[in-house]
């Protein structure tokens, strides 16, 4: 997949799972309690997007533990980062194609 | 292209990278003032390897400090990614703010070690790595206001 190629996605369009993949495509990972507060959602709801995203291949984690506390780090795939961009490109071109 | 049967309107596409722009900007931190100024004085103290005495004590000084040094870096680096929370994605930095002090600090570097090797006084080394942990302060404090913004 080229960075210039256009795929609406679905699994990535829905509102909370396209802030997802915004923030985690603009750095190589970040922290889920980060992601939680920045985007302002509920750990439940950014739990069931980011397995959603999981499923897809888009969206991995890796667990990581410090003072015996575990923390949960995200990141895009390579597919994900693929995906979130073309479908950033797919909605340009129906923007573009409006105008 | 597969957007000829575009399954959303212009307006919802117009909105839904509206969020994205907001959301991808939710990944600008703060760096912390302490993370500028640890850096700055681990920079700033690198000519004491040329203070090593001669080999081969000075080789296990040297090597020894490097490890140290390395070790304290990498603290410096966790502290500050656990802290905002974000592993930053270099290719994602503005080049604005990381190419002209680059230069800079590499010009400063260039010019001390000449003049020390020149000279042959120690000196240099200390102005330039010194002048060098001034400028990353100087950037630090730039990069904070930009984040705040």
């Amino acid at each position: 997949m080229t960075a210039d190629e256009e795929r609406f996605d679905a699994v990535i369009h829905a509102p909370n799972r396209l802030r997802i993949c915004a923030l985690l495509d603009a750095v190589e990972a970040a922290e889920f309690g980060g992601v939680q507060s920045r985007l302002d959602v509920s750990a439940s709801v950014l739990s069931k997007h980011v397995a959603v995203l999981m499923d897809a291949g888009y969206v991995e984690q890796r667990r990581a533990t410090r003072d015996t506390r575990q923390r949960v780090w995200l990141s895009l795939t390579r597919s994900g980062r693929a995906a979130y961009r073309a479908h950033v490109a797919a909605l340009r071109a129906i923007v573009a194609g409006a105008e | 292209m597969e957007t000829d049967d575009a399954p959303i309107g212009p307006d919802e596409a117009a909105s839904a990278l509206r969020q994205a722009d907001a959301a991808s900007a939710l990944a600008r931190a703060v760096p912390p003032w302490w993370y500028f100024v640890s850096l700055a004085v681990l920079i700033a103290v690198t000519p004491v390897v040329e203070l090593a005495p001669d080999p081969p004590l000075g080789v296990v000084v040297l090597l020894g400090g490097i490890v140290v040094w390395a070790g304290l870096f990498g603290l410096v680096l966790g502290a500050f990614i656990r802290r905002i929370g974000l592993l930053p994605r270099l290719t994602h930095l503005d080049r604005r703010y990381v190419l002209p002090p680059a230069v800079i600090a590499a010009v400063i570097m260039a010019a001390g070690v000449t003049v020390h090797i020149v000279s042959g006084a120690l000196w240099p080394s200390f102005a330039a790595s010194g002048l060098v942990g001034v400028e990353l302060l100087v950037v630090g404090g730039l990069l904070r206001r930009v984040a705040r913004a």
